[in-house]
């Protein structure tokens, strides 16, 4: 009972950082792509929407790797060893990403001497962090982690350098850029006055041109969506990961490849309706089945080694521990997750307002 | 550079980087709701504008905190991966309700920031409150940990590994009582002079219609700053005589004691010699530790001689750490008692040049005391990861090249910490530029209009 709660908040805490802190990292992709005319737009509406929420987002990851050293202690000590350099590369990203966002956000006065370099650091520290996560999340299903390795690259190099995880990093940068350009057609439509169109006509040729470009943004990112799962299949297909061959046995994996299809269709017509919470609902739908395919296909195995697979119920650390996280991690949620619908609701109605506190 | 030590310099600078931004956050909160307070109770715009300027000091060391925060919780698995395998299961709860109360504290501090007009006013300031007991929960709960590693509990040991883990035992270990307690008073006091020390600076340096603001925020930063000073050595001193029970060779180390015996001296400065086991040019004051550390001047102390060498911390940074610290507390606590005596009676000394700069001074003085304090109880736990249990050489990475890990991590902290520096400084400059409430805002509070006020 305990085991599966704590295995049910540790998928949670993931699908939530892929889902909130996918979009804050999505932002930053955004800006980084953006085409010189509109960066200022897309970096003023990304900044209005993550700067109340992206700390809260963070929290996720700290909730995932707290679940894996107390609960999983076999898990977490193959991956902040075997894959610790993917893993420095990542939490580098994130510090610097994250004071530069904060330096960037909040600095003041007229000159902003250093705004270019927050703005580099934010936005390459925004494709960095995801790059590394899908590397990550590549390395443990692809079976060539290896304990008794006899070179230093053997054992912390190649077990993550290769196609597959290339193509699910680049995929997860995909995956967050294009989670950010569906919720960024709603905030554009916020922006301008709640859902209403603009009245004058200035502002209503300039507000037709933001939708269209988040709109194109968001269809763009669609297509490249689908082109990279493609890619990761092959890829997967090519170096033989195991995972992928248990995928292509699961009716739960072709289930949730089904759902996202189906959903993909039905997004891309909804994206220019004047429909603020339905695309996102639609792209919440897509997320979840993504990190619930990848995770259904993967259960049992935490972790593919070269040696076998290591399941769950072998990593797991003393019942009396699992006990007392399943115990405070439902305390923790009963108080946290009111709060954060709280927040985001109150967040929700500040930016609706088109300006914000500060 | 071994391994062994670059990953131990790695911890040490993640570490210290972490707890300065960790205190501020921890107090920043409280120095702004006792300002907003103000606001609410006096509508005065000056005690509005320096809640508002407090705010965004609190917003941005929260985010640089929150990041290498993130970051700490990834580097204790990288660098002590044997470690963590066995202490996890065992210390981690006080980690997983720390992430509940570290959530908390986000979310809350989102809601302050863009709560004003938006939530009742009387709500919106109890969510400040909320930021800050949720800060200070955090800090509670992370030190239950390290306490468990000074005084491990919940488990039994055998042949390498844990049995019968209860890991509500190991987070109510015996020291986390006085250590956490510690380090919440040390915060306040360092923040509170660190805060006032600049405000002390800008007082002489804005212009005249600037002052009155800059006055109530020193007067503020001094009364949580001082309180907390003159509380703190008497708090030391109890958490020398848990030390002294629990960890003789900490308190040995850090006194320079080396001769276990009765009467022992307490050394005040002085070189200690590893090797020859003698002090230099110390002060001695005859009884001095055996009163202090048992309250009886016959008491026996064990000196460092009670244990093999191979168990000593390194003495002479944990002598010169603890003088520090102790040094600092001290005088930190006499300034407290003149700068709460002038509050009380004299506010015309807080505008005098000696007092100012005397503040200035000791701006940084209250954090240079928690880096050191922390150095004492990190490094006197020595040669130790788990007081007795494990050593730190057993618990480092296998992983080789240490050295890069520290220069790369080490150029990034320090680059962090410059801008940050940089950062505050134009935040500083431009403070006077925040606005005062205008009457929506005061309508909000409940605040009489500014007309009909004036």
């Amino acid at each position: 009972m305990s085991e599966t709660l704590v295995l049910a908040f540790l998928a949670l805490s993931l699908l939530a950082y892929t889902l909130g802190g996918g979009a804050d990292f999505g932002v930053g992709i955004l800006e980084l792509f953006a085409p010189k005319a509109s960066t200022s737009h897309v970096r003023k509406i990304g900044e209005h929407a993550i700067a109340p929420v992206w700390e809260a987002n963070h929290v996720w990851l700290i909730v995932a790797i707290v679940i894996l050293f107390v609960g999983y202690p076999e898990v977490h000590v193959r991956l902040v060893t075997l894959l610790h350099v993917p893993l420095l590369i990542m939490l580098a990203g994130i510090v610097i990403r994250g004071t530069a966002f904060t330096f960037r956000y909040y600095d003041v006065g007229e000159d902003r001497p250093a705004d270019k370099v927050w703005t580099l650091l934010f936005c390459s520290g925004s494709v960095i962090v995801p790059l590394m996560f899908g590397h990550l999340v590549a390395s443990f299903s692809r079976g060539r982690l290896n304990e008794s390795s006899a070179t230093v690259f053997e054992k912390y190099y190649a077990p993550w350098i290769g196609l597959f995880p290339l193509a699910v990093g680049v995929f997860t940068v995909v995956l967050f850029a294009w989670l950010a350009a569906v919720f960024l057609v709603g905030e554009v439509s916020k922006q301008h006055g709640r859902d209403r169109a603009p009245k004058q006509d200035t502002a209503l040729s300039l507000f037709n041109d933001n939708r269209r470009q988040a709109i194109g943004r968001a269809r763009v990112c669609t297509v490249l969506l689908i082109v990279m799962s493609a890619l990761v299949a092959l890829a997967a297909w090519l170096e033989g990961v195991p995972w992928f061959m248990r995928a292509l046995a699961h009716p739960f994996g072709y289930a949730c490849v089904a759902l996202v299809a189906a959903c993909c269709g039905i997004l891309w017509p909804l994206l220019s309706r004047h429909s603020l919470w339905l695309p996102r609902i639609v792209a919440g739908i897509i997320v979840t089945s993504i990190v619930a395919g990848y995770w259904g296909v993967s259960y049992p195995v935490a972790m593919s080694l070269q040696s076998g697979a290591l399941r769950w119920e072998e990593a797991r650390a003393d019942s009396a521990t699992l006990d007392a996280l399943a115990l405070t991690l439902s305390l923790g949620s009963l108080v946290i997750l009111p709060s954060l619908v709280w927040l985001y609701r109150l967040f929700k109605s500040a930016s609706a307002e088109g300006k914000l506190a500060e | 550079m071994s391994d062994l030590l670059a990953a131990r310099l790695t911890m040490a600078l993640s570490l210290g980087f972490h707890i300065i931004l960790a205190a501020i956050g921890m107090v920043m909160p409280f120095l702004m709701a006792a300002a907003h307070r103000r606001w609410l109770k006096t509508g005065d715009d000056d005690a509005y504008r320096l809640t508002r300027m407090w705010m965004r000091g609190a917003a941005i060391f929260f985010a640089t905190g929150a990041v290498s925060g993130t970051a700490l919780s990834f580097e204790l698995g990288i660098l002590w991966p044997t470690f963590m395998k066995h202490a996890g299961p065992i210390f981690g709860m006080p980690f997983s309700l720390e992430g509940a109360a570290f959530f908390v504290e986000a979310i809350a501090l989102g809601i302050y920031i863009y709560g004003w007009k938006r939530i009742p006013a009387k709500l919106h300031w109890w969510i400040g409150v909320v930021v800050g007991v949720a800060g200070l929960s955090s800090g509670l709960l992370v030190i239950a940990a390290n306490g468990w590693m000074n005084s491990p509990t919940g488990f039994r040991w055998e042949n390498g590994q844990a049995f019968d883990v209860d890991p509500w035992a190991a987070m109510l270990n015996p020291a986390w009582a006085t250590q956490s307690t510690h380090m919440l008073i040390a915060s306040f006091e360092a923040v509170g002079f660190a805060v006032a020390g600049v405000h002390a600076f800008l007082l002489s340096r804005v212009e005249e219609n600037e002052r009155t603001l800059h006055f109530l925020a020193l007067r503020i930063a001094l009364v949580f700053g001082c309180v907390a000073a003159i509380a703190q050595p008497f708090h030391g001193h109890w958490t020398a005589q848990d030390v002294a029970d629990r960890q003789p060779l900490k308190l040995a180390a850090a006194e320079a004691h080396f001769e276990t015996g009765r009467n022992a001296p307490l050394l005040i400065g002085g070189i200690p010699d590893e090797e020859k086991e003698t002090v230099t040019w110390a002060i001695k004051i005859p009884s001095g530790l055996s009163l202090l550390a048992f309250d009886d001047p016959d008491a026996v102390v064990k000196g460092l001689d009670a244990a093999p060498r191979e168990d000593w911390p390194p003495v002479a940074i944990v002598h010169f750490a603890f003088q520090i610290m102790v040094g600092i507390g001290s005088w930190l606590m006499l300034l407290s008692f003149v700068c709460l005596f002038a509050i009380r009676f004299r506010q015309r000394w807080l505008e005098r040049r000696l007092l100012r700069r005397a503040l200035l001074l000791s701006a940084p003085l209250g954090f240079v005391a928690i880096e050191a304090g922390w150095i004492v109880t990190e490094v006197g736990r020595q040669p130790w990861i788990i007081y007795g249990v494990m050593r730190t050489k057993d618990a480092v990475t296998p992983v080789p090249g240490q050295v890069w890990h520290l220069a790369s991590f080490g150029a990034l902290y320090l680059l962090i910490g410059i801008c940050t520096v940089w950062m505050w400084r134009r935040q500083v400059k431009f403070a006077s530029r925040i606005e005062a409430p205008d009457d929506t805002l005061r309508r909000w509070a409940l605040l009489p209009n500014n007309e009909a006020a004036s």
